[in-house]
């Protein structure tokens, strides 16, 4: 800079007393003179620039949002809440990604198959299976320990993302099964198994048994299942049928009052 | 946008950038998500930005909005400034167009770097009078609307789309006003 | 009254045929409380306890003057706790300032603005305001670290709870961390398990010993090192009947034990004592075995 402005133009520039012309010199000089922005910055009062910056820090401090939580936001879920629910992997963008694919392949299946349903509808429940796998528990979440000891605990912790983990595996299943050969009642027959498959394996967990370990344990034990039930019974999609869905039912009632009894097991972990 | 040689993201090996970095090196450490930068920033071009949009805008809660909105553009846009001159005058071009769009109360935001550097012409170069002096009389002679739109789009470095929504007058108007400003200048100057 | 923060009366834990912990009698009140022991003695396990995440097999816990196996009374202790586990319990992909808001929203703050306010006031106390939005993967040992103590400050906790805070850091960084402990405001009781007793005789108004699951030692620093008076001498070569002997810097052997007849005593220190107790403790379970 060849030279700078005079402190008298500038008080004048401060003090809105300036001619036109001179100001538009001093902008334009502004905008490439470092030394004489700081002897603008003395002038202006400082508790207004320090109360504009604490808008600006509230906004830059708020933690980005990823898709996936951005979604649950806006479907209504509290901004805080979905922050836990996104922290483990079961309901980030990838994951979810993941599941619609695996759903979309066995549609493909079970129409190549043609009339049988039974890949889509012995895959669909093993979905929330997974999910609540990699949902809480000390595997999957670094910070688990933490979350124990705090207030929310580990049974309301642990209900919350199941939840999500079910609801959005019903909304991905029930998406995909819109495009079973001709849908109908049994287009819906995989939520009930998936309600009662998915909380029995919350109350294994809260045994001894790690989530992982239940959910494999229930996932195979449920495939071993309908596999042997398909095998011995006549009727096609006996496993689904209105018998089994009463079963499943009872099933899911059952586990549901038994994991709220089970509460101080996921509060207080024997073995943590 | 990572520059060779930036070592924020390994552990904790790399300073936050202090008084002593230049603007672009500050803008650069934005765009890894360092807020002590911003902040840094924000103290050395808050006054002066306050203080140009205050003169282009009576409202102060207007003014104080813009600024936040600014800063906050350049929190979140910094990877995109691509080293094109001056980081004030990039600051400035964000600024004034979001007083723009919040005079019209636009819902649309116009996006940065939208404008790229237009060469200015040997007129407005002189025009923008470096040396100051000269311009004073010259411009004294000028009529007020002529003076508004001069400001507005060589000043401020706005096209007359925008000087036209800015001043609230149609565009073809500010063409006419700012050629006729143009040669009134050229003759006051000559 | 200053009601004890931690009382915990001869409490047992068993893990399998192991027991943890045996017939513990602990208390602590506002002040720096130490717990001392070697891995395995049981330290982990009783922070845990402490912490309400592990409930005691036998024995009497009341914290802040609640009894945790209640569930209403342990969500109100927790509202006022602080927990540093062993494992530092990041989310990689979490900012700094992303993983302290995180556990703000498990202590139940609700409240965004009120929240980022506290979790800028807790980033600020450990010295991390500067990386608050850099990200946890790219934080240096002695940051992350700063960061797990960091959560555990939130909300002025009155129980504060760490478990080997100190555990690889270097003397710089641990002295960093002694100064932001002791210069806590609100005078929490704090709870610090360490096997390193430098950080004892540093912060520590009260020490408990813990080796093979009991308590081998209740009170301060200077009364803990008095214990092995009597037992440290110094000589020019190695003693084989002391229990523990090694060389200092200027080549003589320090042993602690019995001393044999005429040895130039030492003045104990807390590492002395600690060794002392310790390495009877070994003793004991050895021949026990």
């Amino acid at each position: 800079m060849s030279w700078h402005v005079h402190e008298d133009t500038i008080d004048a520039y401060v003090g809105g007393r300036i001619d036109e012309a001179s100001a538009f010199s001093l902008e334009a000089h502004l905008l490439a003179c470092a030394s004489c922005r700081d002897a603008i910055s003395t002038r202006v009062d400082v508790g207004d620039q320090e109360r504009i910056w604490h808008g600006i820090r509230e906004q830059t401090d708020r933690p980005a949002v990823r898709t996936a939580e951005w979604a649950l936001i806006k479907i209504g879920v509290p901004a805080h809440t979905a922050r836990l629910l996104v922290a483990t992997p079961s309901l980030r963008s990838s994951w979810l990604l993941g599941v619609a694919g695996c759903l979309a392949f066995a549609v493909i299946a079970s129409r190549a198959i043609g009339q049988a349903r039974t890949p889509f509808l012995v895959l669909a429940p093993l979905v929330p299976l997974i999910g609540v796998a990699v949902a809480f528990g000390r595997p999957v979440d670094p910070a688990w320990e933490i979350g124990l000891a705090s207030p929310t605990g580990g049974f309301r912790l642990m209900l919350l993302r199941a939840t999500g983990v079910l609801v959005t595996s019903a909304s991905l299943a029930g998406a995909a099964a819109l495009g079973l050969p001709r849908p109908g009642w049994s287009a819906a027959a995989w939520l009930l198994p998936s309600l009662a498959v998915t909380v029995l394996t919350l109350v294994v967990s809260s045994t001894v048994v790690s989530v992982t370990s239940a959910a494999s344990g229930v996932g195979i034990g449920w495939v071993v299942g309908v596999t042997v039930v398909e095998r011995l019974s006549s009727a096609p999609l006996a496993a689904f049928g209105p018998v089994a869905q009463i079963a499943f039912a009872i099933l899911a009632a059952t586990s549901a009052i038994v994991l709220v009894g089970r509460r101080d097991a996921f509060e207080r972990p024997t073995q943590v | 946008m990572n520059r060779p040689g930036r070592e924020s993201d390994k552990r904790g090996v790399s300073t936050p950038h202090g008084q002593d970095s230049d603007d672009e090196a500050l803008i650069a450490a934005i765009a890894d998500g360092e807020s002590v930068a911003l902040r840094t920033l924000y103290d050395r071009h808050a006054a002066w930005l306050i203080l140009r949009l205050s003169r282009r805008c009576a409202d102060p809660a207007i003014v104080e909005e813009v600024v936040q909105d600014t800063f906050l553009a350049v929190w979140r846009g910094a990877h995109r400034y691509r080293a094109q001159g001056e980081v004030a005058a990039w600051i400035w071009g964000i600024g004034i167009r979001r007083l723009i769009d919040r005079l019209r109360r636009r819902s649309v935001r116009l996006t940065l770097g939208e404008r790229t550097d237009l060469e200015p012409s040997a007129e407005e170069v002189v025009l923008l009078g470096i040396e100051h002096g000269d311009l004073a009389p010259a411009m004294d002679r000028l009529s007020p609307e002529l003076r508004a739109v001069l400001q507005a789009t060589i000043l401020d470095g706005l096209t007359t789309r925008e000087a036209a929504r800015l001043l609230g007058i149609p565009q073809g108007t500010v063409k006419t006003r700012l050629m006729r400003a143009r040669r009134e200048l050229r003759e006051a100057l000559a | 009254m200053e009601q004890a923060s931690i009382e915990m009366t001869k409490v047992t834990k068993r893990f399998g045929r192991v027991r943890a912990l045996d017939g513990v009698t602990v208390s602590a009140g506002p002040g720096v409380t130490g717990l001392l022991g070697p891995n395995g003695a049981g330290k982990t396990t009783l922070m845990r306890m402490v912490a309400t995440v592990l409930a005691p097999d036998e024995g009497i816990v009341r914290l802040l003057g609640r009894d945790p196996a209640r569930a209403g009374e342990r969500v109100e202790i927790r509202r006022r706790l602080g927990y540093m586990p062993q494992e530092p319990g990041l989310y990689q992909r979490f900012t700094a300032f992303e993983f302290v808001d995180y556990v703000a929203i498990l202590k139940e703050m609700t409240d965004r603005r009120a929240r980022h306010d506290a979790v800028r006031r807790a980033l600020d106390a450990v010295g991390l305001t500067d990386v608050a939005h850099r990200k946890v993967k790219a934080l240096s040992g002695g940051m992350r670290r700063r960061l797990a103590l960091a959560q555990a400050l939130l909300g002025d906790a009155d129980l504060l709870l760490l478990d080997e805070p100190t555990a690889g850091l270097d003397p710089e960084q641990r002295l960093r961390f002694r100064e932001v402990v002791s210069q806590l405001p609100h005078r929490p009781a704090v709870l610090l398990s360490t096997h390193q007793t430098e950080d004892i005789t540093a912060m520590c108004e009260r020490v408990f010993v813990l080796a093979g699951g009991r308590v081998r030692f209740d009170g301060s620093p200077e009364a803990l090192a008095e214990t092995a008076r009597g037992s440290v001498w110094v000589d020019q070569d190695r003693d084989g009947g002391a229990l523990l002997s090694w060389r200092m810097g200027d080549g003589r052997y320090r042993h602690i034990g019995d001393p044999p007849a005429g040895a130039a005593m030492a003045v104990p220190t807390v590492d002395d004592a600690y060794l002392l107790m310790v390495g009877d403790a070994r003793e004991a379970r050895e021949a026990a075995a």
